[in-house]
């Protein structure tokens, strides 16, 4: 994939009125993130605890210099690490997903949020 | 590996896409082996998701295609297909059958390689391909073409005679083969989907596996007989359509143009011979009237020549004069920005305003030959004042025609490749070396002009004398270059020479009937050649236009068009300049537009119907393009022009004359452009459009400005246009 992207099921992206190429905004609890949609029939809801829970996806491999750059994932993912090995926490957590009018796209820069 | 086995080994690459993970390693492997650059992409829309790039280009040899179809059986309800996008390496290719400079080979042992140093950039191989494979770099300067060359440059590296200073086994050098010499896709592919091996035990591991798994394969290995059989060969789950192969046939390309091309060498020899034959009973039976009744027309046959006297810088030469400098500044700009830089050609569209424009060019120069044919071969000697005005509009174009193509090719320095190699059966090829000869048979006919303009009697004696030499030497030329066959060579050259030497000036007053002859067998032979230039893209042009038959169509419809252009522009002389409209001459013209209309329409249409092609021809795609070429380019001209009458009418043969022209006109336009379904580069998905830029319009428009320039100044500085008559002596 040639940037970062949010994966969203065809249910959630209706919902949103959004599709593949819009920008959006994904944000969590410590930070938010601008990137494109991709629509895709792939995402499927889970049954969890027989609710429906909606899931979207991001790959995380984009950073703030070379040639691919563009917004890291790391900025909405949770901060915390395995003490052992060191490994991240965690590969999921609770987002928000907004449908953004105009992209503000950022060029450099973490500008990392953390509250 | 043995001599004799290598000799029957073809080299061949299994792709298994029900193997295939998607992971892209081929793409990433393809990429260093070949050392392309990265290319900065964007997120594919249009349910491309992660195939990145959307297609194939000069700095991607192979790409995997992301295929989602919907399968309610399937876990999630989906079935994902990746398939890798590469080229097929046909057993036959068109790409190598285009070629004129062969710089696109297919070796004996399968891959279809490229030799820079060979190619002229000409991107013929960019259309001819069924699939789009060939790509160029349009960024470059000097753009090479680009493509798979199923990495020959690894499989032919010879096995390491020891391994750490030991020799190596039968095992380790099995285990070589097997891990090194192999493609470095097949090499880098984690999940064995790739196999490469000879193609026979590729096909029967192909048959075994659809045998075994029925349940997981369909039945069809793609690529064992499409165009002919290819040696990439596949093997999915889902019906092929299902993830974007293209149902290209089983005739192998080449075969689409090879009879028109093959029929060129002895063509050559039958059309002159004809000619000859034509020329030499109606020259006995005119002799024989002259004896019976003393020549009385001999004044009207041959009228006088002389330079107009008019101001040569009138606005309009000024409006001219200005387009040329445009035309010149686009000239610069094409070769300073490169191809890419100045013109919006691209690999959907490697082709574009330049090609259409050398087709129309070409076309509706082509008064030059059947006026000089008309005149000398057949006699008409009423038609004799036309004759010098419809070479130099030849000349003109033809030279304004070769100035465009140095700018359309990529790598026009190459040139001079297209004398050192000999392709098999390259349109292309035949084209180059049919105009440049024709040019250079064009300008002996122009000479005597000049020579008599300004008295060289020594040079004209020369002319008069080698002339027809010149002719049979270049027309052996063109037959060996054509054949590459001695035999082929020898019988045009006896035959020629015996003409040159039959046909030999023995009065003060000579017919240059040799070089009249040499331009209709060239024009013959290119005309329809530019046709035979698109039998390789059957899968791409429209049905109403293509057809096996197209080069003689193109041949008809050049004289239909050559002879009306003669007409037009005879009547914008006269008018112009005020001169007197020669009524019954143009008249006569227009009465061999009519025939050559008629019989090119009556061809064209009778094909049609004897293949079937007619009855949905105006609901199809593009079917208006047709009703338009066909009625008003066809059928209402030919009805302006049918009744002596109605032709002896300035208005309705000026109508009449200019429709045909537009209509031969829209036919070149069509077939380049407006009924082409390009489909760009494999995987065929992302077709770009095409508008050209004002450097493209600049180079055509600044050309035609010229010629109409240059047409205006050789009539004022040479015995072009015939003397007019004062008022009182007509």
């Amino acid at each position: 994939v040639p940037e970062p992207v949010v994966e969203i099921p065809e249910g959630l992206a209706k919902k949103l009125s959004v599709k593949t190429g819009d920008w959006v905004k994904v944000t969590s609890a410590r930070g938010e993130v601008q990137v494109k949609a991709l629509v895709t029939p792939r995402m499927q809801p889970l049954k969890v605890d027989g609710r429906e829970v909606t899931v979207v996806w991001m790959p995380y491999n984009w950073g703030f210099k070379g040639l691919s750059k563009g917004s890291s994932v790391n900025h909405v993912t949770i901060d915390a690490g395995d003490p052992g090995a060191g490994t991240q926490e965690t590969k999921a957590c609770l987002v928000n997903v907004v449908k953004m009018d105009h992209a503000v796209v950022k060029t450099s820069g973490v500008g990392g949020l953390r509250s | 590996v043995t001599e004799s086995a290598s000799s029957t080994f073809i080299k061949t690459t299994l792709v298994d896409t029900t193997k295939c993970i998607g992971c892209r390693a081929c793409q990433v492997a393809c990429k260093q082996w070949n050392d392309r650059e990265g290319e900065q992409t964007q997120l594919q829309l249009g349910g491309l998701d992660f195939q990145n790039p959307a297609t194939l280009s000069s700095n991607t040899y192979t790409l995997i295609s992301f295929h989602e179809l919907i399968n309610e059986n399937a876990p999630g309800g989906l079935n994902y297909v990746f398939t890798m996008r590469r080229c097929m390496h046909c057993l036959e290719p068109a790409c190598a059958s285009a070629c004129p400079t062969t710089a696109l080979t297919s070796l004996a042992d399968g891959p279809v390689t490229y030799d820079a140093d060979k190619c002229i950039g000409c991107r013929y191989c960019e259309w001819a391909c069924p699939w789009g494979v060939p790509t160029a770099e349009w960024d470059s300067l000097a753009p090479k073409i680009q493509k798979c060359t199923h990495c020959t440059d690894r499989s032919d590296q010879p096995a390491p005679l020891a391994f750490n200073g030991q020799p190596l086994s039968g095992e380790e050098n099995n285990r070589f083969l097997a891990n090194i010499v192999v493609p470095a896709c097949v090499k880098a592919c984690p999940a064995d989907a790739l196999r490469f091996g000879n193609r026979e035990e590729i096909l029967s591991e192909a048959r075994g596996r659809i045998s075994k798994h029925p349940e997981k394969y369909v039945d069809h290995i793609y690529g064992e007989k499409e165009a002919g059989g290819t040696t990439v060969l596949y093997l999915a789950s889902v019906p092929f359509e299902k993830i974007g192969f293209p149902d290209v046939g089983n005739k192998a390309y080449p075969g689409f143009s090879s009879l028109a091309l093959h029929a060129v060498p002895p063509a050559v020899m039958a059309v002159g011979a004809l000619l000859a034959g034509v020329y030499a009973f109606l020259k006995r039976r005119a002799s024989v009237l002259v004896n019976q009744q003393v020549a009385t027309s001999s004044a009207l046959d041959h009228p006088e020549f002389a330079p107009i006297q008019t101001k040569l810088l009138t606005p309009f030469n000024w409006v001219l004069l200005a387009l040329i400098v445009f035309g010149a500044i686009s000239l610069v700009a094409r070769f300073a920005l490169g191809l890419g830089g100045s013109t919006h050609l691209s690999d959907t569209y490697a082709w574009g305003l330049w090609i259409v424009f050398d087709l129309v060019w070409i076309a509706v120069a082509a008064g030059a030959f059947a006026t000089a044919g008309v005149i000398y071969v057949f006699q008409r000697k009423d038609l004799y004042s036309m004759g010098r005005s419809a070479v130099l509009m030849g000349l003109l174009s033809y030279s304004f025609v070769m100035i465009t193509l140095v700018a359309d090719l990529g790598l026009p320095w190459h040139f001079y490749q297209l004398g050192l190699q000999a392709p098999e059966q390259s349109a292309m090829f035949e084209v180059s070396w049919c105009v440049g000869l024709y040019v250079t048979v064009l300008l002996m006919e122009f000479l005597p002009v000049p020579l008599e303009q300004w008295g060289l009697k020594r040079a004209m004696e020369i002319w008069q004398r080698w002339s027809g030499a010149y002719v049979a030497f270049a027309v052996t030329l063109f037959v060996y270059l054509l054949s590459r066959n001695v035999v082929y060579a020898a019988l045009t050259a006896v035959l020629f020479s015996f003409m040159a030497w039959a046909f030999r000036s023995k009065g003060k007053k000579a017919d240059p009937i040799m070089l009249a002859i040499a331009a209709v067998t060239l024009s013959t032979m290119h005309q329809s050649s530019l046709g035979s230039l698109f039998l390789l893209m059957p899968d791409k042009l429209g049905p109403q236009w293509w057809s096996p038959v197209m080069p003689i169509s193109f041949f008809l419809s050049s004289i239909a068009a050559g002879t009306a252009l003669i007409i037009v522009v005879e009547m914008w002389i006269a008018k112009a300049w005020n001169r007197q409209l020669r009524v019954t001459q143009l008249a006569a013209m227009g009465e061999i537009t009519f025939w050559s209309l008629l019989v090119y329409l009556v061809f064209r249409l009778g094909d049609m119907v004897v293949r079937g092609r007619l009855a949905d021809a105006f609901s199809r795609d593009h079917g208006m393009l047709f009703v338009a070429e066909i009625i008003l380019g066809g059928v209402l001209p030919i009805a302006l022009l049918a009744r002596a009458s109605l032709r002896s009418r300035p208005t309705v043969l000026f109508l009449g004359a200019l429709l045909t022209v537009a209509g031969v006109v829209l036919n070149r336009v069509d077939v380049v452009l407006l009924a082409m379904n390009l489909k760009g580069p494999m995987p065929q998905i992302a077709p770009a459009s095409y508008s050209p830029t004002v450097f493209e319009w600049g180079v055509s428009v600044g050309l035609i400005a010229a010629s109409i320039f240059l047409f205006g100044l050789g009539v004022r500085l040479m015995p072009i246009l015939p003397k007019e008559k004062l008022a009182e002596e007509y």
